[in-house]
């Protein structure tokens, strides 16, 4: 006896009470076919008697070959059960067992077990043993079976008990004898829907034929209505009755559930689409077949008399390539794309109107009375300033929440977000389009609106962005798998020449070596590739062109770039330089992997080891004979420093000196403790006087988000940073104007204060540069105190503060007097910021003095090591901190000035801690240093590959690898 | 709607009392602006009025200047809605 309580015996009983569940189906149906046989003949014979449910007047036929039929079908389930009757014997018999534990046992978990193993056993006990009763009975039934009433009664009652003891057979057969279904059958072809309906035998004498193409829902109900109509009537039934009848729905022999008088006409319609559209797929594909087929096969050339032979006419030569062949881009609804498409779709029911472009336009006006009686009276005149002095506090009023984007101008709105719509859904083909073709002289073929022109624009450009960041980062890696290479093969060349090597390590090291070099030409080739589409991307075109050299000539957009050191020529290192490069292209186009890559190395060295870079508080100073990006950062034209560099030099280097001495300062202020009461009030004046005199550093907006209030008081030298924005404003206008008129002589006077500031600042930048970092340096390691470094800070401020001065006013004067000769340009904003410098620039040196007396104070405090940006930004935030260390309650006109130090400090530190090597062009930081490749290393690579000295070689292969 | 409020500027070292004599916020980028004046006059005796922005949905407001040309363009014609009594 098989253990009951195993896994075997369990999976096998599950399957065996699948198995049995299974005959039983086939059994229902079967029988069933027996009951409908039963319920035809009933009605054949009800309608010559008359009397439909008098069964016992019934004269059931049964011939033979069916009785056989179905005795066999019995017989193999039979022997089937007969054959696992073991296992039920063994599954009965534990099911007795377990019956009596059950009574018996407390424990729950042992109950629970028992219980689980009931649920599997017994309803294959069960289910077992009524079908066996089952067949056994019908088996019997059909024994001896003859044509008479009263076996055929005996028969069905019989097997009507059996089907009682199996519930769910009976329940099923007698449900379905019940509720005879609608039946409807249904085909769609390519043509037509046809549609055969009957029930209860009353069917259509031929389907109902609808053309595929013109078919509608109103047909296919009013067919159904009339049908049901018809067949009700028939067999004395309401319409309403008979609907209520199960519908049984097969479209292309397919059985559609759910369905009802409802829902009909929809799904037949609903298929008739579906065919519709796959007729129309087929029809488009057959065309494109037929439209291959036809451009293969050469046009059978027409008959013709044999005409006798000519002459041959002399056919110029082409003057140019054959044209290539044109591709035709297809959309999915079968149009051909083309630029005049894309721009017809993108703006069709737009209706842009000129003042559409990028116009703000406010709403929620809240208006002074007082002010609005005064101005619409007209006897008062406003003037907006362009400079607006600082807010030190406002009214919580003023914060006025409105309800997030309340009234919006939705006429436009809605437009243009129709547009941005269109063009984001823009497919790459379409795009690819209108980079292609809508630029130049092309754009007068459409005129579009300017903001129309402006959304492309903005659209084509973040494709573009998307699409050279690709490129980028695939450059980067191309890049980094190069040098990553070389460089173990720089290692793997010393291992070979120091160590002792088995003739095995030896070998293998080789073969190591040969696999790094194989495939290189192919990827510098494709590094190569991408460097030419990515420019092609991003200064593609004549204009491109010129913009670019312009970018690179006026040195625009990159701080501190007008003060590179622009090197004279070497022509040793160009020659160096287009030597390698000679041979990189050389290995990329023999498919030379030592060659290419012996070139790309060398030419990268020369690139890098001739970009040099200083690195100063602010910026990142070119000063070599190269600035080399291997991946080329684009040259931005959008920021134009030109005017605010006349003043923002000065104000950077002023701005570093003070901020400078403001980190030490911030440095103390944490741990200011144990100060006597002087002291204290001291560091409070002090305090004061600093607020009245440090920055607004409303332009390092990210640092300063911390603070939340700008000091009323600032030094004037910073102002002409605020204006800096001001600056780039009037600078649009002045630009667009001498970009027209070649600035380069008609602002000539202006270009040479220019250029003489800018002398003068560079070498004082300079100095004042090498000075900081020194200092900087000597604090940075110890070697120079705190008190030193403060001392000679102020003594440094003290003196560059002079010429500063007099170079403002050098300036001052030149800009007003240009200003005056350029009456178009308006200058009123650097001239007011100069103003101001001049008029206040004691202040410099009086807020170094203050700061150097409080740090003299602060002497007995603890320094504070490698301060981070955020401490620093955490103590500008916290108000009790300040107020614990120092003892002292901040005022309100004392912390504007302590937070504008520290946001200064934050933002000096946070420059500092920016600056690595090369990050002024962002992209270093990932790439591969060059820097670990000697000049040894590139001559070993030479003489071991015999790349570029065949005569030295010493490799066993030559190793010119494909 | 009335507008009464005053707020506090920094000018030449010395805390002035502004009027704010107008205020709206921009459909297109969500900013308010406010315009106020300390009633100081230019050479041509014209009142100055300045003008600041701010997100009014930033965790700390930040006082801005306005800096594009849709800017003022934008202020310029509240103004003169202003002046033409369409407010």
């Amino acid at each position: 006896m098989f253990d009951a309580t195993s896994e075997q015996f369990r999976k096998q009983i599950i399957d065996l009470s699948n198995q049995i569940s299974v005959f039983r189906r086939v059994a229902v149906a079967r029988n069933q076919d027996l009951l409908d046989e039963e319920e035809r003949f009933d009605n054949q014979i009800s309608s010559v008697q008359g009397n439909k449910t008098n069964i016992e007047n019934i004269h059931f036929l049964y011939t033979k070959e069916q009785k056989e039929h179905i005795s066999r079908d019995i017989k193999s389930e039979l022997l089937y059960l007969n054959a696992i009757g073991k296992t039920y014997n063994d599954a009965r018999a534990r099911l007795v067992e377990l019956a009596k534990r059950i009574k018996t046992v407390e424990d729950k978990e042992e109950r629970k077990s028992i219980k689980d193993e009931l649920l599997v056993i017994l309803p294959f006990v069960e289910m077992y043993e009524e079908y066996f009763k089952g067949l056994k009975s019908m088996q019997a039934a059909l024994t001896g079976y003859e044509h008479s009433n009263d076996r055929y009664v005996d028969f069905i009652k019989g097997n009507v008990d059996v089907f009682k003891d199996v519930k769910t057979i009976a329940t099923e057969a007698k449900s379905a004898l019940k509720e005879k279904p609608i039946e409807f059958d249904i085909n769609i072809t390519n043509e037509n829907v046809s549609i055969m309906s009957s029930y209860d035998n009353i069917k259509l004498e031929k389907p109902e034929l609808f053309d595929l193409d013109s078919v509608t829902k109103e047909d296919i109900d009013y067919f159904f209505i009339n049908y049901i109509e018809n067949v009700s009537k028939n067999l004395n039934m309401s319409y309403d009755e008979l609907v209520k009848k199960p519908f049984n729905v097969k479209i292309n022999g397919k059985e559609i559930k759910n369905i009802n008088e409802d829902t009909f006409a929809d799904t037949v319609i609903a298929y008739a689409l579906n065919q519709k559209k796959a007729k129309k797929d087929e029809e488009v594909k057959q065309k494109e077949k037929e439209a291959e087929i036809a451009a293969s096969v050469p046009d059978k050339p027409a008959e013709k008399d044999v005409e006798p032979p000519k002459r041959a006419k002399r056919v110029p030569k082409a003057s140019f390539d054959a044209p290539s062949e044109t591709k035709l881009i297809e959309k999915e609804d079968g149009e051909i794309l083309n630029i005049d498409r894309i721009l017809a779709d993108l703006t069709k029911g737009l209706d842009f109107e000129k003042g559409d472009d990028w116009k703000f336009t406010a709403s929620n006006i809240r208006v002074n009375q007082n002010f609005k009686n005064k101005v619409c009276t007209g006897n008062k005149l406003y003037n907006i300033v362009a400079l607006a002095p600082s807010v030190i506090s406002y009214p919580f009023q003023l914060i006025h929440k409105g309800i997030g984007k309340v009234a919006y101008n939705k006429k436009i709105d809605a437009r243009v977000k129709q547009l941005q719509d269109r063009l984001k859904n823009l497919s790459e083909d379409e795009l690819t389009l209108l980079y292609e073709q809508y630029k130049g002289g092309n754009l007068k073929n459409y005129n579009k609106m300017p903001i129309v022109n402006t959304m492309i624009q903005a659209r084509i450009n973040g494709w573009i962005k998307k699409k050279t960041k690709k490129i980028t980062s695939r450059m980067v890696s191309i890049y980094n798998t190069i040098l990553k290479d070389f460089k173990r093969m720089t290692e793997i060349t010393k291992t070979y020449k120091s160590s002792e090597l088995s003739e095995a390590e030896s070998m293998s090291l080789m073969e190591e070596y040969q696999a790094l070099i194989y495939g290189k030409s192919a990827l510098i080739k494709e590094y190569l590739d991408l460097s030419k589409e990515k420019l092609d991307y991003e200064v593609g075109g004549a204009k491109g062109y010129s913009e670019s050299i312009r970018a690179f000539k006026t040195g625009m957009s990159q701080a501190g770039f007008r003060f590179r050191k622009i090197p004279k020529e070497n022509d040793e290192i160009n020659e160096a330089q287009a030597r390698a490069y000679e041979e990189e292209l050389k290995g990329v186009a023999n498919n030379d992997d030592l060659m290419a890559l012996g070139g790309f190395v060398k030419r990268e060295k020369i690139l890098t080891d001739n970009s040099l870079y200083e690195d100063t508080l602010f910026m990142q100073k070119e000063v070599g004979l190269r600035s080399h990006n291997p991946v080329m950062k684009p040259l931005n034209y959008e920021k134009d420093p030109f005017v605010s560099d006349l003043v923002r030099t000065v104000v950077l280097v002023a701005s570093g000196i003070n901020l400078y001495n403001t980190i030490q300062r911030a440095n103390e202020l944490d741990n200011l403790k144990d100060l006597t009461e002087q002291q204290k009030q001291l560091i409070h004046e002090q305090q004061e006087q600093i607020g009245k005199l440090s920055e607004d550093v409303s332009n390092a907006k990210g640092l300063s988000a911390a603070i939340s209030n700008k000091s009323g008081a600032v030094i004037d030298s910073r102002i002409a940073q605020i204006n800096e924005a001001n600056l780039a404003h009037t600078n649009t206008l002045e630009r667009a104007v001498l970009d027209q008129t070649n600035w380069h002589s008609t602002g000539a006077e202006y270009k040479a204060l220019d250029d003489a500031a800018h002398e003068t600042y560079n070498n004082l930048y300079q100095a004042s540069q090498t000075e900081i970092n020194t200092i900087a340096d000597g604090v940075a390691n110890g070697t120079m105190s705190h008190a030193d470094a403060m001392a000679k800070l102020t003594e440094l401020s003290k003196s560059m503060e002079d010429q500063f001065v007099t170079n403002y006013k050098g300036v001052y004067d030149t800009v007003t007097k240009y200003a005056t000769d350029h009456p178009q340009f308006d200058l009123t904003a650097p001239t007011e910021g100069l103003d101001k410098v001049i008029s206040t620039s004691s202040n410099i040196s009086v807020g170094n003095e203050a700061v150097d007396q409080a740090f003299k104070l602060a002497q007995e405090i603890n320094k504070i090591e490698g301060v981070t940006l955020s401490e620093v930004e955490a103590l500008a935030n916290n108000l009790s901190k300040i107020e614990a260390a120092t003892g002292v309650v901040p005022t309100q006109s004392m912390i504007p000035g302590l937070f504008n130090s520290l946001s200064a400090a934050a933002l000096a530190i946070g420059v500092k801690n920016r600056m690595v090597k090369y990050n002024a062009y962002g992209y270093f930081d990932e790439l591969e240093d060059m820097d670990n490749i000697t000049e040894e290393d590139i001559k070993d690579y030479e003489r071991i590959t015999g790349a570029n000295a065949p005569e030295e070689s010493e490799t066993e292969e030559k190793g010119r690898t494909k | 709607m009335l507008l009464e409020d005053k707020l506090t500027i920094s000018k030449d070292g010395k805390e002035v009392e502004c009027d704010v004599v107008f205020d709206f916020t921009c459909n297109e980028n969500g900013r308010n602006y406010v315009a106020f004046t300390d009633h100081s006059t230019d050479e041509d005796g014209n009142e100055n009025i300045y003008v600041k922005s701010y997100d009014p949905f930033a965790e700390k407001v930040e006082m801005e200047d306005i800096e594009t040309d849709a800017e003022w363009n934008m202020v310029s014609e509240v103004l003169n809605s202003i002046k033409n009594g369409e407010v």
